[in-house]
């Protein structure tokens, strides 16, 4: 039996509809997918960019120049064309660094079942025997303090070794694989003093260095 | 970049479709991928892109539908008059039990229209333009809705009558 009271049909669709709320996590995420791409884009503008300022200046030059005049051209023809290619460089980097961030951090998410349990990292070495490398303790991470296993997975199609811990605020990962730039792109080297790259990505903080000649990836704090 | 009200009420468009949170979210989610995609790769600029990704979300709902063979999946039957007379739904007043009960039941093209029209805010008459349904097939399906409604309005209204004798 009810005792509700009838309203217009407009008004009480509104309430049902407007009822469904995403939560706080979802919606994080969906905004943080939009942040990401924002940052690819504006990456790719600054580079469109300075390929629209070569066009404007080859179009301004007049068509009697004088000597100076040309060779003034020339210049800002090379310089343009250098900032373009340090342009080109950051994209590929950006891009680079973002994907890794992306891919880690979607595995990461998924928390599948580990390969093998350990809590310290001689139970881990004797696992991984199908790896190139050998998985390796870092200055930037104590692994073996509340190691809890690791899996075999890949970065980017390289085999890689992924080792999960247990945080006080939650599970954080470390991936490990042979570092080439070819496959990885630059990544900071922290034995040449250089400082870990720092990217967030759907709400995830990821840090990644070289060391030891392995690409490290920590995803979580 | 959309805002935080925008993904939101794309949210509440998901759910009014299909109204299951699952799917709703995974509609979401990768209409939105694909407008970032193509706002990324397109040179095409996206004037309004909440439209754009709400017409994907019901692309993706409605291709789902299919898939799972659960599109006519109204279950009062057709009616025999084809009623097509104008009707002004701003007069239909009804229950929130009620329209919670018959909601999941009516077609998905009248949930889509009828959010176009309560929480969107536009016309039937647009609402119908923008979802290319003709005028006379909305008309018919909104009088079976309100013949529904007050059906629905009759039953309960004897079983109040049964109750208190």
């Amino acid at each position: 039996m009810s005792h509700e009271s009838s309203k217009p049909l407009k008004d009480v669709i509104k309430e049902k509809a407007q009822g469904e709320v995403l939560s706080d996590n979802e919606l994080a995420r969906l905004m943080s997918m939009q942040s990401v791409e924002l940052v690819k884009k504006e990456s790719v503008s600054s580079f469109e960019f300075s390929e629209n300022q070569r066009e404007t200046v080859d179009l301004k030059l007049p068509g009697r120049t004088l000597r100076w005049a040309s060779g003034l051209a020339a210049i800002c023809v090379l310089a343009i064309l250098l900032s373009t290619f340090n342009f080109n460089q950051g994209t590929s980097n950006n891009d680079f660094s973002i994907e890794i961030a992306e891919e880690v951090v979607k595995n990461h998410l998924k928390l599948k079942p580990l390969d093998v349990h350990s809590d310290n990292m001689i139970g881990i070495r004797e696992f991984f025997t199908l790896l190139d490398f050998r998985p390796s303790t870092s200055t930037k991470f104590n692994v073996e303090s509340n190691l809890l296993g690791g899996r075999y997975c890949s970065i980017q199609g390289v085999t890689a070794a992924q080792l999960r811990f247990e945080q006080n605020d939650g599970l954080s990962t470390l991936y490990q694989a042979p570092y080439s730039k070819k496959d990885f792109g630059p990544i900071p080297k922290i034995e040449q003093g250089q400082s870990p790259l720092y990217v967030v990505t759907k709400g995830v903080p990821v840090t990644m260095w070289v060391e030891n000649g392995l690409l490290m990836v920590l995803v979580g704090r | 970049m959309l805002t935080e009200q925008q993904i939101h009420r794309l949210f509440q468009y998901a759910m009014a479709l299909c109204q299951h949170r699952e799917d709703a979210m995974d509609a979401l989610q990768s209409a939105l991928e694909a407008y970032l995609s193509q706002d990324k790769h397109s040179s095409a600029v996206i004037n309004d892109p909440e439209s754009y990704i709400r017409t994907s979300i019901r692309n993706r709902i409605f291709d789902l539908f299919k898939s799972q063979k659960i599109w006519d999946s109204e279950t009062y039957a057709e009616g025999d008059s084809y009623d097509i007379s104008p009707l002004d739904l701003e007069k239909v007043h009804i229950v929130r039990s009620e329209l919670d009960s018959i909601w999941a039941q009516i077609d998905v093209l009248d949930r889509d229209i009828l959010f176009h029209w309560a929480v969107l805010g536009y016309s039937t008459d647009e609402a119908c333009e923008i979802l290319g349904l003709a005028r006379g097939t909305f008309l018919s399906r909104m009088h079976r809705l309100k013949k529904r409604i007050n059906t629905d309005k009759d039953s309960e209204n004897k079983l109040l009558k049964k109750g208190d004798a």
